[in-house]
């Protein structure tokens, strides 16, 4: 498994493609905070936090979901995937072998482009607070790792990188762009007393809205969700508001992790 | 045995003026001394605890040295002021639960200044007080009654209170032509609450932390002026202020920040809202059936979402203009200084929540963009600033002191991972 994270991360690091990455993300970054330049105190939830989030989750999860699914989909068209089958690899250490390398390159790529970003921003005298700053990486590393695997899983499903990439953005489409409109044409057929433990049980299914409601509560935003979710924004804000994530991550990659170990063994198998 | 040895404390620098002789008897009770001291006489209090509940009803002045403490435990009042011209300083009170209240006040022309007030109870209460003043009080309870209470009390005056974890800071009730003026509320429910008290003067009071930084309702002729409502978004209902019901007022040059919703707006008519600095609330201005207000040359600045207005709305009178919006798109041809493409908010979110307050989970998410196109409101439902501001009136130079840690963190973030970068291009 550690070869296999090590040769995914090299492989990555040597591609070209790989920095455009580096490009987008000091690009991106860098003009979110310009563009705040005059605005009073960037901290909290305010209007620059609600652009930046929307912004990660317009491009995090589109990009990740389509890097996952093509380094596995690439390497079943080529024959890399038969190849390897061929070795003593079991499926398990190859997915999370490869996923590890993913994350590594990408978290790495991310950190360095953040960086920057706040360099930039230091020098053009832009008060960002720490805190604040923090909130948002962790946000992003959230957003990258969780819709990797995603990707990953969708990889395991397609045969080709053509259907990998449609897959990739229908699931993108569906999770961030439409979900709200869906929803409510969807509760709109159940009883009312029905909507909120619906909307509450969405919120679990879709990662994407988990860490963006999570991570508005950090930011002390967690009010204007209304009554009906003070419970949640309570939990969210204690001490174990951080447990709670560390506990909904494992059994989300628990969950979704069945497809793609399943689908990898039988493609073994063949 | 302790009351009796700060009595007999007491006697002894115990001082008339305006009286033809002084009486310096020791006496078996502070109240007996009270009612010895003749009208416009004045009475000082040796530092200490005093355990009786005390009744001001003649014009005196009662000055309580530092350290003087009265405290009450019984089902009265620890100090209760009638009659007129009582003038009460200097005194700490320490109230408990079942006290009606820790010091009230009825009749007129009283003045109360440099107290502290520490009780569960409320704290000041005034019933058919009138002309009265009130400054430099430190109050704090235990969020359960009121700070200042006021019932059919007119023409009285609030100076530089402080108020923590009570109910309601400031509580008007039928109680007209009151001043609040730089008063300091924090950690309680509403900051200040008027209700059916007209010509209310609120101006440069700070309300932080709390519910609401102030809840006005059934009020008309009120000034609501420079004041800071701001941090008051930790409840589902926190606004920075709410006027509800609320006609003919002035509201200007008011800071409301960081809060959840900044303006609330229901029922009113005929208000001035001007020049108010609304930023960085999670939504600036919630409008509701209001009509012939004028909500001109506010700067609204860093809202997640500026305004949103439903119901009444129509037919547009309310006059919005010349307010300055921080994400507008602004353009100015014939250089007034006014943009000639109008600022509109649709209010489709609003209209969505109302139905369903669940959706609100919603808010700002990137999904919306669609949603909003589907959910398009009629023209006559969408706020219009006709011509909004170019450049904000009053901007105050912004403070950057780029952080050290910050510099910091990015450059570990750059360093490391350009490291582990070179690190997987080498390795074999």
């Amino acid at each position: 498994m550690v070869n296999l994270w090590l040769s995914e991360w090299k492989t990555m690091t040597r591609q070209r493609s790989y920095y455009t990455f580096l490009i987008l993300w000091v690009i991106v970054f860098s003009l979110l905070y310009l563009l705040e330049k005059n605005n009073p105190n960037v901290t909290g939830f305010t209007n620059t936090t609600g652009t930046i989030v929307n912004i990660l989750l317009y491009l995090l999860p589109l990009f990740m979901m389509m890097t996952g699914s093509f380094s596995i989909a690439n390497e079943m068209e080529n024959g890399q995937w038969h190849l390897l089958c061929t070795y003593p690899v079991s499926v398990p250490a190859y997915l999370f072998g490869k996923f590890f390398g993913l994350i590594t390159a990408q978290t790495v790529v991310f950190t360095l482009g953040y960086g920057i970003s706040m360099a930039i921003g230091l020098v053009a005298g832009i008060p960002l607070e720490l805190n604040w700053l923090l909130l948002i990486y962790f946000f992003s590393l959230m957003l990258i790792i969780v819709f990797l695997y995603l990707g990953m899983s969708i990889g395991t499903i397609v045969n080709t990188r053509w259907q990998a990439f449609t897959v990739s953005v229908a699931v993108w489409f569906l999770l961030i762009m439409i979900w709200p409109t869906a929803l409510i044409t969807v509760l709109r057929l159940v009883p009312y007393p029905l909507i909120e433990p619906l909307m509450k049980v969405a919120m679990i299914v879709n990662p994407a809205e988990f860490l963006r409601i999570f991570f508005i509560v950090q930011w002390d935003g967690g009010s204007i969700f209304g009554q009906s979710y003070d419970s949640i924004v309570g939990l969210f804000q204690s001490g174990t508001g951080w447990l709670v994530l560390l506990i909904y991550l494992p059994i989300y990659f628990g969950a979704v992790s069945v497809i793609p170990l399943f689908l990898l063994m039988r493609r073994r198998a063949q | 045995m302790k009351t009796i040895m700060n009595l007999l404390l007491l006697a002894g620098i115990l001082t008339i003026f305006g009286g033809k002789g002084a009486v310096a008897e020791a006496e078996t009770s502070l109240q007996a001394l009270i009612n010895a001291v003749p009208e416009g006489g004045t009475l000082t209090l040796k530092a200490g605890t005093y355990e009786e509940p005390l009744i001001l009803k003649k014009p005196i002045t009662l000055i309580g040295e530092k350290g003087t403490f009265i405290k009450a435990c019984s089902d009265q009042p620890a100090i209760t002021i009638t009659g007129k011209n009582v003038i009460l300083k200097g005194v700490s009170v320490i109230g408990c639960r079942q006290i009606p209240a820790a010091v009230t006040v009825n009749g007129r022309n009283h003045h109360l200044e440099d107290l502290v007030i520490n009780s569960a109870s409320i704290g000041i209460k005034l019933e058919s007080a009138v002309n009265s003043s009130f400054k430099n009080i430190e109050i704090s309870g235990q969020g359960k009654e009121n700070g200042i209470e006021l019932w059919e009390s007119h023409q009285n005056a609030f100076e530089t209170i402080t108020i923590v974890r009570v109910q309601d800071g400031i509580y008007l009730e039928n109680s007209h032509n009151n001043t609040l003026l730089g008063n300091h509320i924090k950690e309680s429910r509403y900051g200040i609450h008027v209700m059916f008290s007209d010509h209310a003067t609120i101006k440069k009071n700070t309300s932080t932390r709390n519910v609401t930084g102030a809840m006005v309702m059934e009020t008309s002729g009120s000034t609501i002026e420079d004041n800071k409502f701001y941090g008051n978004n930790e409840s589902v209902n926190a606004q920075g202020m709410l006027l509800f019901d609320v006609h003919d007022s002035t509201i200007r040059d008011n800071m409301i920040s960081e809060n959840r919703v900044g303006l609330f707006i229901e029922n009113s008519t005929g208000n001035e809202i001007t020049s108010n600095k609304i930023t960085t609330n999670f939504v600036g201005a919630q409008i509701m059936k209001t009509a012939e207000n004028a909500i001109e040359d506010n700067a609204f600045i860093g809202n997640v979402n500026h305004i949103q207005a439903i119901g009444g709305m129509g037919g547009g009178t309310n006059q919005i203009r010349h307010n300055y919006w921080d994400s507008a798109l602004k353009l100015d041809t014939d250089g007034d200084g006014k943009s000639n493409l109008p600022y509109q908010a649709d209010p489709y979110f609003l209209t969505l929540i109302k139905e369903t307050p669940e959706y609100q989970l919603f808010f700002q998410h990137p999904g919306l963009i669609l949603l909003q196109k589907m959910l398009k409101s009629p023209a006559g439902m969408v706020v219009t600033d006709v011509a909004p501001q170019m450049e904000q009136s009053t901007r105050e130079p912004l403070e950057s002191q780029p952080s050290i840690l910050t510099g910091a963190l990015s450059l570990v973030m750059i360093s490391t991972s350009l490291l582990i970068i070179f690190y997987g291009r080498k390795q074999i």
